[in-house]
């Protein structure tokens, strides 16, 4: 027999709230929003109010001394999710700054019972919880006094079925404050600054009852309010989890095919790795256009150094007839899991097949300093999500020429991908020619052969091999001459 | 609201025609403000309408220099008493148009904090179905009975 009390989780409408929270709003809860002055405490409390206020569940928003009424106001109906026409009706307002002046705390109890009692809200906030601890501080009321009214606030609140939000600027989170040991949930919103670049993080410490994402979760803050960025995950039993090489896609470059032996396999992710210049974007661009060839559709999300740079012109019709997603790349101090949260959107919006990433390099470029340290571990956490879609993937990566080791990535993300595809600018004949080799394609045959390939108005152009020659790896190819069964290198 | 604020005028105007006198219309003046208090003290604090209030009698004071004395009275506490006693020293006349003046200022203060849509939202129904609505009703009810 089954009678234990199911929670009621109520979604809050801000973009991946939910998902951090382990599966949305605990009914009835008694929660905390933490965090610096302009960390977004009372945009976020905003927001979820205006989502879920309705006239069977009305809202109580009490403001206490903190920010002024009329600024929070004009301030807060710049975002999309302030509706005017709740106010007064689901919404309502109510300064606590009269009760509050002389810091007794069972006169603000009161007034918020009396208000609750009136009103019977589905919602209570209180902001900012601060300004009453402080108020308290410089009044006679001891440190017991502020736990014994957070106590009765929390007992009022749970009995008249109010799920509430107590909202304050807390800068010390080893503070033993009582008001974290009856909260249900704490949600601690953060701006971490490094060098040039501010990224706001939101930390989910607790919340009872419900399996919430652990760690800081990147969010941003725009004209239609928050959004959180969690960090991406694989999607369960889908096409992509399972290998497979019977489907193949192709490259849309002539001849690459059967280097890879039969196209790129499904689901596979792909590394174009190359020197400035080499064709990665053109190869990217044609990859896309051949899916659209093929009914398919594709997202790409473009790392350019000039963004205005105009790209291929196939590329641009793909974009300008819905084909192809792009994913906007131009905010500052981005996180891997921003990136992949669009990614995954636009994916699924368009049911895409083929997702370009051009390039790693623009990509950890335009990162925030302090994502930088960690970006292997995202990227690889990226690249299994962005698989588990079902889609394929391709990458491109800038990379050095080195004329004295074979690399294929320079963040070591070779291993990360299923297929690899190498160029690299040759010396020969007085002229800086490309050879591009199929180093790697997991499961499956795939040439070794090293072409020579150049590129003109149709795009990529595989040429044949150089079979004459060696050290081509190594930029300097010379001459063979079989000789006897002996091959004998030609000096000079 | 702004045409609630010349929809009042006019109440108050056609009540000034009928033969009410300086008090009663600085009653009925009044009660319009406290109904406005009581509709905005509650959301942006007793303190916060005070300042409105004082502010637009600031901005008012070149052309209504007699309402100087109850810029500087104490904080209101939602009565409007120095700006009743103000009021009924005027002719009707000029004391409604003093009002539409200040009413006009406050209204166009508050619209350029918190926007047109909210300020109706939040003053609309208190202007037009509460306030002067009621007392005017009633003043002209009295106005009857005395005709």
């Amino acid at each position: 027999m089954t009678n234990k009390v199911k929670i009621n989780c109520l979604a809050t409408g801000v973009p991946g709230l939910d998902t951090v929270l382990g599966g949305g709003l605990p009914e009835f809860s008694f929660n905390v929003l933490a965090g610096p002055p302009g960390s977004g405490k009372t945009t976020l409390a905003h927001q979820i109010m205006f989502e879920l206020a309705t006239p069977e569940r009305p809202a109580l928003y009490f403001t206490v001394l903190g920010e002024p009424p009329l600024k929070m106001l004009r301030y807060q109906q710049q975002f999309m999710f302030f509706d005017s026409a709740k106010v007064n009706r689901s919404v309502r307002f109510i300064n606590l700054a009269d009760s509050i002046a002389d810091g007794d705390f069972n006169k603000v109890l009161k007034r918020i019972s009396a208000e609750v009692e009136m009103y019977g809200p589905g919602l209570v906030f209180v902001d900012s919880f601060r300004s009453i601890v402080l108020a308290n501080l410089n009044g006679s009321n001891s440190f017991i006094g502020l736990q014994y009214f957070i106590q009765q606030l929390g007992i009022l609140m749970t009995s008249w079925q109010a799920t509430t939000f107590l909202i304050g600027e807390y800068f010390v989170e080893a503070d033993p404050n009582p008001i974290f040991t009856v909260a249900d949930g704490l949600i601690w919103l953060r701006q971490s600054m490094e060098r040039n670049s501010m990224v706001r993080k939101m930390e989910i410490m607790k919340m009872r009852g419900q399996d919430n994402l652990s760690g800081l979760h990147t969010f941003r803050i725009g004209v239609s309010g928050i959004r959180v960025f969690t960090p991406p995950l694989e999607v369960a039993g889908e096409a992509g989890t399972a290998l497979s090489t019977n489907n193949r896609l192709q490259m849309g470059v002539r001849g690459l095919d059967e280097m890879m032996g039969g196209g790129l396999p499904s689901g596979y992710s792909l590394l174009v790795a190359g020197p400035s210049g080499s064709g990665k974007s053109i190869m990217a661009e044609a990859f896309l256009a051949e899916g659209a060839r093929n009914g398919e559709t594709g997202v790409i999300a473009a790392f350019e150094q000039r963004p205005n740079r105009s790209r291929g012109r196939a590329l641009t019709d793909l974009i300008e007839s819905g084909r192809v997603g792009v994913v906007d790349t131009r905010a500052s101090s981005l996180s891997v899991d921003e990136i992949a949260t669009l990614l995954i959107a636009e994916i699924h919006r368009l049911q895409a097949k083929r997702v370009v990433i051009d390039s790693l390099s623009g990509f950890e470029l335009a990162l925030a300093p302090n994502f930088r340290q960690d970006f292997r571990e995202s990227l690889s956490r990226l690249v299994a999500a962005l698989v588990s879609t079902g889609a394929t993937i391709l990458m491109t990566s800038e990379l050095e020429d080195r004329y004295n080791d074979l690399r294929f990535s320079p963040y070591g993300t070779a291993f990360l991908t299923d297929a690899i595809i190498v160029n690299r600018y040759i010396e020969l004949d007085s002229r800086l020619q490309r050879v591009m080799a199929v180093v790697k394609v997991r499961a499956s045959t795939h040439s070794n052969e090293l072409r020579l390939f150049h590129i003109d108005d149709q795009g990529i152009q595989i040429d044949g091999m150089l079979a004459d020659y060696e050290g081509l790896l190594v930029g300097k190819p010379t001459r063979c001459q079989a000789l006897n069964g002996r091959i004998i290198e030609n000096d000079d | 609201m702004k045409n609630d604020v010349q929809h009042i005028q006019a109440t108050l105007l056609r009540l000034v025609h009928e033969g009410a006198d300086p008090e009663q219309i600085a009653g009925i003046i009044t009660s319009t403000w406290r109904n406005i208090e009581s509709a905005l003290s509650p959301i942006i604090g007793a303190r916060g309408v005070d300042a409105l209030y004082k502010r637009s009698l600031y901005l008012i004071r070149t052309d209504y220099p007699w309402l100087g004395a109850v810029r500087d009275t104490v904080p209101l506490t939602g009565e409007f008493t120095a700006l009743q006693s103000a009021l009924s020293f005027q002719t009707s006349g000029h004391a409604v148009a003093a009002n539409t003046a200040l009413l006009q200022a406050f209204y166009d203060l508050l619209t350029n904090l918190i926007g047109v849509t909210l300020t109706d939202q939040l003053l609309s129904h208190v202007l037009h179905n509460h306030s002067s609505g009621e007392a005017v009703r009633g003043m002209s009810h009295d106005q009857q009975s005395k005709d």
